[in-house]
């Protein structure tokens, strides 16, 4: 039987892997080769890729760049705040959905809807109602709260302005996520705790909590995933402006902003940039992981 | 799991303080913070610049069609639509052929060197599109793709690692005893495939369609890349041109308005009608 | 099926992929193809004259019989695009490109050094460039020619001048303006404002000869709410273009502030804190829609969805000056095409000593009654293409430039100064008119904006504009002298920070 499945296992596998290596794994090897370059995105300096060989010289100078240490600081105080919101946004319309139990389809519909639009669209509508809409509720004569007045022409009010967006966009999507968690939780658990003398807090914090941690990791997964990668909110929001790029804003900018275009620099910046990712991404995983067992 | 808990009488996993009139309150106040943004595009699509700006939350003093129409056609809304729609079908076909037979292939061939092949594909989940995407176009480029079917193909290749991670972990509840009974009734390797297994991973198929079109319906920075200022765009790629042409130094919301309608209404009336799958994709494809 | 044969496989795997790697390196360097289609094709990086030039190469095709594809776009993804055009199979002969892109294909090779080229009314051409309009990376080159002239300075309706002095000729007041002082300037300035809100000021002084105000408002004057139309939102206005004025004081070109050292990037910090000065006096001097504009929120706000509204303000007449450049003349046009025959420009000023002016041979006298002008993008030939194309390419642009015909179509279709423009170029638009004045008399200054780092608009936006934008305009209360300091010490800074 095992012998059937291995002489097929090229011819059926391999349109798959052909399409991997020349998509993902090709590209990806040769970016990082040519992170030790001087490319140019069209040429290479001194004519050919060996001959423009930099060694470490393309990261030693990210490590110098303020504009790319500062893109990885955002990045990551993004990400953090937005992950804490879109999955406590999220978990709260679960709650509230399983809570009500009927005629929650609608609900669902519509908290589901900002998932389907694009980040582009999405970035044009938020940016007018940040900077007008907003401006003008929150200013003086309004409710007059300065912080959520000109929110994307300020870095760190951007900042909230880019969670604010994110956590309307995703947090239907988390919600589906807990839903089906939450539906998993057996209701003897609760009326066990009921007879114990736990209060609601008690029962969230000791059964709910801890029999949601499989959604919990799946939500952190996918949240810190698109966080950390976030491009096109970023591109319609600010487009950079004030010190607001983000690192795949960050990536495509560089060869913008160097004379000649350093493709070989912005190359080294993206490698790092995976590092960044693959590292927050596993160990994400481990932890989580781990609680689950432990839980 | 959704469905074992309809069948008895519901409770909720958790009550929440406040009683359910409260709950339905907040749900109600929620559903109208979600639909604010929507319904001030809506109603912006049909005003000039200076009513936009001067009086962005009333309704339009008379609804004119005349910037709708003007906007959807500066985007080619019609040819737009119709080359993203083809993109998106092509490139999820291609997603779901490849990835399925591959999954299908590394379950049924369990051994290091496939748990090494499975470890490669999901990791690429991990891996930002812009650490490949200079080398990725130049390479395509130099074999005459960057063009549509390499916009394709390339989409092909980035939807792999998570179908494949999908799939494998559903395919490895199908019983081996399936197929096993099939090949000895003579079927062939297509019918096997395509009669059997197929039709058993439905559930993961529906999910893996909806999570890869959403992105690829969407997607701005591959088109960009590829196509550029291409006679024939994308409708996301038609909108950042028409919002950066209209003039790098102002804010045309009277065009912009109208065309980010245009550009979001096919999805969001596939979704209205479909939305039980939409649903259903989204919650097998975080089950797994 | 046994372990040799998987193994043996993999191993064809891994021999695959190492093929389609070298595949890879190995391309890039193709040879030039004949174009199928076309002659030649020309990439137009502008988008100002995208549809006229389409006019004028139909009637060039049908000149020469010759099938011309052209391409024009104008975004700020332009050099994504062309870069993109370069490395594709159908390369374009001629191309537009400026000193942000100079760099970039000179070391690639990709641009013709007019002083090679095989035409030789080309070459000749070339050489009439003056000095100071010159493309080139460290200036002993001359990689293009010129696309058109473009300048700016504070715009205004004389007729609002004349009505605000009860002047009998303006021609007297306007030269007096030109050479007069920083002081005399912040001045009339200062009872403008008063005279706005009161009805009365005193006479004020320029180039040492009296102006007194007209006793009464006329329904002009009267509409006026503040001295200048400014666009808080849009940090170009500010950071590209006034940053560019402190700039002249260090730098005589582009190509000086693209080679910039250190020292001379400090050698900035003193005209930047002048200029901050004048920022300062422009933005408390504001107009609105309903009276003076403060700054604060509503400062940024007012222009967010364009710097239209600024122009609007000077259009209806509610501003006296509006610091823009000859682009806006369309704008106007739509606006209130009634004040289009009495717009002039008039200098710029800041309150520099001579100490401060590092540019050769540049006085501050010279300094404030100029204007600055330069070329935004000149016509490159590529030398990746075939000979033919590159020699089609050649006779195009002395077409465009030498013949009659050529010559009309910049300056009628186009509506484009030409930068070899002489007494006898003269347009309907009053503002191309007066740069052309400036142009003749020798008082004008340069563009280095275009040559600070990361391509001119990093440093006027993001750092120079982001600063005044974000922490200055934004707030309301009064700038101290300390303030004029620190936005120029960390103007400089930002731009040593990227600094390669």
């Amino acid at each position: 039987m095992s012998g059937y499945y291995k002489k097929w296992f090229w011819p059926l596998a391999l349109p798959g892997l052909i399409l991997f290596a020349a998509v993902v794994l090709v590209p990806f090897l040769v970016g990082l080769f040519y992170s030790f370059t001087a490319w140019r995105g069209t040429y290479f300096v001194g004519g050919s890729a060996w001959s423009s060989f930099v060694g470490l010289e393309n990261y030693a100078r990210i490590f110098r760049s303020r504009q790319f240490l500062h893109a990885l600081l955002y990045t990551l105080e993004f990400t953090a705040l937005a992950v804490v919101s879109i999955g406590a946004a999220g978990l709260l319309l679960a709650l509230l959905l399983d809570y009500v139990g009927k005629r929650v389809a609608l609900f669902r519909t519509v908290f589901f809807l900002p998932n389907l639009l694009g980040g582009l669209a999405l970035g044009f509508i938020w940016q007018f109602i940040f900077q007008n809409v907003f401006t003008e509720m929150f200013g003086e004569g309004g409710l007059n709260i300065a912080f959520l007045t000109n929110m994307t022409q300020d870095s760190t009010k951007n900042l909230f302005a880019l969670v604010i967006m994110v956590t309307w966009q995703m947090a239907g999507y988390m919600m589906i996520i807990f839903v089906a968690g939450l539906n998993n939780i057996p209701r003897d658990l609760y009326e066990a705790g009921s007879l114990d003398g736990a209060n609601a807090w008690t029962k969230f914090r000791y059964i709910t909590l801890p029999m949601l941690m499989p959604s919990i990791t799946i939500v952190l997964f996918l949240t810190l995933a698109s966080c950390l990668k976030l491009l096109d909110q970023n591109v319609a929001l600010t487009n950079g402006s004030f010190n607001t790029s983000m690192l795949s804003l960050q990536i495509l900018r560089t060869v913008r902003y160097t004379q000649p275009p350093d493709y070989g620099q912005a190359q080294a910046q993206a490698v790092v940039f995976f590092i960044l990712v693959a590292i927050i991404g596993l160990v994400q995983v481990y932890i989580t992981k781990k609680k689950e067992v432990d839980a | 799991m959704i469905r074992a808990a309809s069948s008895e009488v519901r409770k909720p996993a958790f009550r929440l303080p406040g009683g359910k009139v409260a709950a339905y309150a907040a749900l109600i106040l929620l559903a109208l913070c979600t639909l604010f943004p929507l319904l001030f595009l809506f109603v912006n699509s049909f005003k000039d610049q200076g009513a936009i700006v001067a009086r962005p939350m009333a309704l339009p003093r008379e609804w004119s069609f005349a910037y709708l129409s003007s906007a959807l056609s500066q985007i080619h809304f019609v040819q737009a639509a119709l080359i993203t729609a083809g993109i998106t079908i092509a490139a999820v076909c291609l997603i779901v052929f490849c990835s399925s037979l591959l999954s299908w292939m590394l379950v049924r061939n369990d051994s290091a060197s496939s748990r090494i092949l499975l470890l490669a594909l999901t990791a690429a989940m991990l891996v930002p599109f812009q650490s490949l995407m200079y080398p990725l176009i130049h390479q395509f480029e130099s074999f005459g793709l960057k063009n549509i079917p390499g916009l394709i193909l390339m989409y092909g290749g980035f939807g792999l690692g998570m179908s494949v991670f999908l799939y494998h972990g559903f395919m490895r509840s199908v019983p081996l005893a399936l197929e096993e009974a099939a090949l000895i009734d003579g079927a062939s390797i297509g019918s096997l495939f395509f009669k059997v297994v197929f039709p058993l991973v439905q559930p993961i198929t529906v999910t893996v369609v909806i999570l890869n079109a959403l992105w690829i319906w969407n997607d701005y920075l591959l088109p960009f890349l590829v196509l550029g200022n291409a006679e024939h765009k994308t409708l996301t790629l038609e909108l950042y041109y028409a919002k950066m042409l209209a003039g790098q130094f102002s804010n045309p919301w009277e065009l912009i308005f109208p065309a980010v309608l245009g550009s979001i209404v096919p999805i969001v009336v596939l979704y209205l009608f479909l939305q039980k799958y939409f649903i259903k994709g989204v919650t097998e494809g975080a089950v797994k | 099926m046994g372990m040799r044969t998987t193994r043996s496989r993999w191993t064809a795997g891994a021999a695959a992929f190492a093929l389609g790697a070298a595949l890879l390196s190995g391309c890039g360097s193709r040879e030039a193809k004949v174009p199928a289609n076309y002659d030649f094709y020309i990439f137009n990086g502008k988008s100002e004259n995208a549809q006229a030039m389409e006019e004028v190469v139909d009637r060039y095709e049908a000149e020469t019989g010759l099938t011309i594809k052209l391409f024009s776009l104008g975004t700020t993804d332009v050099a994504e695009t062309l870069r993109s055009e370069m490395n594709s199979s159908g390369k374009p002969a001629l191309f537009s490109t400026n000193i942000g892109g100079v760099m970039e294909w000179s070391e690639s090779g990709a641009i013709l050094d007019l002083n090679e080229a095989s035409n030789p009314e080309l070459k000749a051409l070339a050489a009439d460039v003056p000095e100071a309009l010159r493309l080139s990376a460290d200036g002993s080159q001359n990689y293009g020619i010129p696309y058109n002239i473009e300048g700016y300075g504070l715009i205004v309706d004389t007729r609002m001048a004349e009505q605000l002095f009860d002047l009998k000729n303006p021609q007297s007041f306007l030269e007096d303006f030109k050479a007069a002082t920083y002081d005399e300037f912040e001045n009339l300035v200062n009872q403008v404002e008063a005279y706005i809100a009161t009805g009365q000021a005193e006479e004020v002084e320029l180039n040492g000869n009296s102006y007194g105000f007209a006793a009464a408002k006329t329904e002009l004057t009267s509409r006026l709410t503040g001295v200048f139309a400014e666009a808080g939102a849009e940090k170009w206005t500010y950071g590209d273009h006034m940053g560019n004025m402190a700039m002249n004081a260090v730098f005589g070109s582009a190509v000086d502030a693209r080679n910039a050292s250190e020292e001379q990037v400090d050698e900035l910090e003193a005209p930047l804190e002048k200029l901050v000065r004048t920022l300062d006096l422009y933005s408390s001097r504001a107009a609105g829609m309903d009276g003076p504009l403060k700054r604060g929120p509503s400062y940024i706000n007012s222009t967010t969805a364009s710097y239209d509204v600024s122009v609007q303000l000077f259009s209806s007449g509610k501003a006296l000056f509006l610091k823009q450049g000859n682009w806006v003349y369309p704008n106007i046009e739509k606006l209130n095409a009634d004040i289009l025959p009495t717009l002039t420009f008039l200098p710029i000023k800041l309150p520099l000593e001579q100490g401060d002016i590092k540019v050769e041979g540049l006085t501050v006298e010279k300094f404030n009654r100029s204007v600055p002008e330069f070329v935004p993008s000149y016509y490159a030939i590529n030398t990746k293409v075939t000979k033919r194309e590159q020699e089609l390419a050649q006779q195009f642009l002395v077409w465009l430039n030498t013949t009659e015909e050529g010559r009309r179509a910049v300056v009628e279709d186009f509506q484009f100064i030409p930068y070899n423009a002489d007494e006898s170029v003269k347009f309907d638009n009053a503002l191309n008119n007066s740069l052309i004045e400036y142009q003749l008399a020798g008082d004008t200054l340069s563009n280095p904006f275009n040559g600070s780092p990361a391509g001119g608009a990093y440093w006027g936006q993001e750092v120079f504009g982001s600063i005044l934008q974000e922490r200055y305009y934004n707030r309301e209360g009064e700038w101290m002298p300390d303030d004029y300091r620190t936005i120029a010490e960390q103007a400089v800074q930002g731009w040593k920070d990227v600094m390669y």
